[in-house]
């Protein structure tokens, strides 16, 4: 076996171009699949990130039954011991309290549903840029009595900063629930949906036209970036008593989202597919003409006497080392590369970047650092590889020394 | 000559058991509907996890025109309710705006409680829009009461498939309601109870109004002060006097 093992390792030498042409081709395949697959998973992330941290953010915990039964009467008092103890779980930045509640709202003639949102701005600035989405005028504070609408709403009802809107609802527990207020700023919301729903209120405001004490009806947890969502939920889950409260993942609340992916991800994979088709013929190319170059060389050793199955080991050995270092040399290359565009991602202008924003996703280029990337497609090379490493073996296995002498 | 004495008392007396279901149900109405009233009603929304009270004074006159002011919780205080015929109004203070109720906003709640906005309008039309039958006598808190049996005429615009009542042989005061839908299931229950002497009338102060479907809810209703043949302008029942009513 070392005597196989010697004549392989001297073989990769002895023709330094051929090994490097070999080497040369897994590295390719390598850096192509790990780069695609983590710009496709890197964008992925980004996007569930925009939507997620607008709309529901990662984890949220509610009075038990809220999320069947989404009204004020759901609402409740937190727990200040209870929030204290998710502060201080790792991964977790803030407790973002909201009060959430429909209601219709009314100017001149003209009246519609809305979802009110009462929100503390500096806490929500934590999951979005709030700065960045306003439109016109400007935010309020949490002890502002004014509102700020969303762009499609303030379109329907020709409002701008400095107009008064009303709103009739029913608060608590029976109350009414009745108010007139100034709007202090416009924002767009991106989603279209959502444009034409949402009017925030500062938190404070209302509780007040809810007459909702000092309620909530949705905790947002703001968590780190790195921090797993699973992982997360499950030791929040822990911590809060299954009988008053209900804890939810994005994934649970904006399934759309997950399927959307999903789906999108599935079209990654069969890119990802074709592109591992087009790298298996160029490897299999370089190792077919690798053994066709060497036909006389290994006919000669036949016709010595070495036995046919050391033969195929020691060219089964070969292609073994140079898949290998061509594998990692791969993996070392790109990570430079994924490194630099996940911390610098390249924000995309032109079509594709509008068609994006028109989504609602920040039209950006980035990588994903997760490690299982290069595992996962390192991998898949070297078995790859190995099986284009059968191709000499066949054809050792087949090789009469007589006729592979003949060649010359 | 006794003979048609002997006749005469009887036709009397059979003229007395002979009150049509329909007299029956006007003299209870007329009880109650009169010329004009005001009263100050106490009324509460009771629901499983919590409950709401709230004071009312209402005036009502001719039946086709009443309004209705909130005095309690302070924070609903000045809310008016306004009813012309078959329109309703609300004013709230805290948006200064009058607001015409839509018919689709007729079935819901009125202020958080179990009577409709539609219940509201229609408690006059129980004489004119449906026939009446008496179908039978039955004691409701040891009183004995004639049981009625209202069905709706045929083009009237009613949302009751049957209404039965139990009206008081003594007072002609409605102590029991039944209100059913057009399928014949049950849908309201409305029990009076705790007469007192309002303005001279005895009349039920307490009532309970009892919702099929929802196990757990209902409204109760006190009159706290009811008085009758009052006079009250007519400039009370405007859209205008809704800011000012006090």
């Amino acid at each position: 076996m070392n005597l196989i093992l010697k004549l392989a390792w001297r073989n990769i030498w002895r023709n330094k171009k051929r090994s490097l042409i070999t080497i040369f081709s897994v590295l390719i395949a390598v850096f192509l699949a790990i780069f695609t697959r983590s710009m496709q998973l890197g964008m992925y992330g980004n996007m569930i990130k925009n939507v997620v941290n607008t709309y529901t953010g990662f984890i949220q915990i509610h009075k038990k039954g809220y999320w069947d039964e989404q009204t004020i009467n759901n609402a409740f008092s937190p727990d200040s011991s209870m929030v204290k103890n998710i502060k201080n779980t790792l991964g977790v930045i803030d407790v973002i309290p909201r009060l959430q509640t429909f209601s219709l709202m009314s100017s001149g003639h003209t009246t519609k549903g809305v979802m009110i949102q009462g929100v503390q701005i500096e806490k929500e600035k934590l999951l979005t840029k709030w700065e960045n989405r306003l439109v016109n005028g400007s935010l309020f504070h949490n002890d502002d009595n004014s509102v700020v609408l969303s762009k499609g709403l303030a379109e329907y009802f020709k409002k701008k900063p400095g107009d008064t809107v009303v709103f009739i609802g029913q608060g608590f527990h029976g109350m009414t629930a009745a108010g007139k207020y100034p709007v202090k700023g416009i924002i767009d919301m991106k989603n279209p949906k959502i444009n034409n729903l949402i009017v925030f209120f500062p938190l404070k405001l209302a509780r007040e036209y809810n007459s909702a004490g000092n309620m909530v009806t949705q905790l947002v947890i703001a968590k780190e970036e790195n921090t797993k969502t699973a992982k997360l939920y499950k030791e929040l889950k822990a911590k809060i008593d299954p009988d008053k409260y209900e804890i939810m993942s994005w994934e649970k609340m904006i399934p759309e989202l997950k399927q959307a992916i999903a789906a999108d991800n599935i079209g990654g994979m069969i890119m990802i597919g074709i592109l591992y088709m087009i790298i298996s013929f160029g490897i299999f190319g370089t190792v077919l003409m690798m053994t066709e170059e060497r036909i006389y060389e290994l006919g000669v050793m036949l016709a010595v006497g070495t036995k046919k199955i050391k033969l195929m080991t020691m060219m089964f050995l070969e292609s073994l080392i140079l898949s290998l270092i061509g594998v990692f040399a791969g993996i070392i290359f790109i990570q430079p590369i994924v490194h630099y565009y996940h911390n610098n991602p390249v924000l995309l202008t032109g079509e594709e970047g509008q068609a994006m924003q028109g989504y609602g996703f920040e039209p950006l280029m980035i990588l994903s650092t997760d490690w299982h990337i290069s595992l996962v497609h390192a991998m898949i090379i070297l078995i790859v590889a190995m099986i284009a490493a059968l191709y000499p073996i066949w054809k050792i296995k087949n090789l009469k020394p007589v006729e592979a002498m003949k060649e010359i | 000559m006794k003979i048609i004495l002997i006749l005469i008392i009887a036709s009397y007396s059979l003229q007395i058991e002979a009150q049509s279901a329909y007299d029956i149900v006007k003299k209870s109405d007329d009880k109650i509907r009169g010329t004009s009233s005001y009263a100050k009603i106490k009324i509460k929304a009771i629901r499983p996890s919590w409950s709401k009270e709230m004071t009312v004074k209402a005036w009502e006159k001719n039946k086709d025109y009443s309004i209705a002011l909130v005095v309690s919780p302070a924070k609903e205080k000045g809310i008016v309710f306004l009813r012309r015929k078959k329109e309703v109004w609300n004013y709230m203070p805290s948006i200064e705006r009058v607001v015409k109720l839509p018919p689709s906003m007729m079935t819901q709640g009125w202020m958080g409680t179990d009577l409709t906005n539609d219940d509201m309008i229609k408690q006059s039309s129980i004489l004119i829009d449906y026939t009446h039958k008496l179908v039978g006598e039955e004691k409701v808190a040891n009183a004995n009461c004639w049981k009625i049996e209202l069905t709706p005429k045929k083009n009237a615009a009613v949302v009751w498939g049957k209404i039965l009542l139990w009206i008081d042989k003594n007072n002609y005061n409605q102590l029991k309601g039944e209100y059913y839908d057009e399928d014949g299931f049950l849908v309201n229950t409305i029990i009076a109870s705790d007469i007192k002497t309002f303005s001279g009338k005895k009349l039920p102060s307490h009532m309970e109004f009892i919702p099929e479907e929802k196990p757990g809810n209902k409204t109760i209703i006190d009159y706290l002060e009811w008085k009758f043949n009052i006079k009250i302008p007519d400039k009370y029942f405007t859209t205008r006097f809704m800011k000012r009513l006090r």
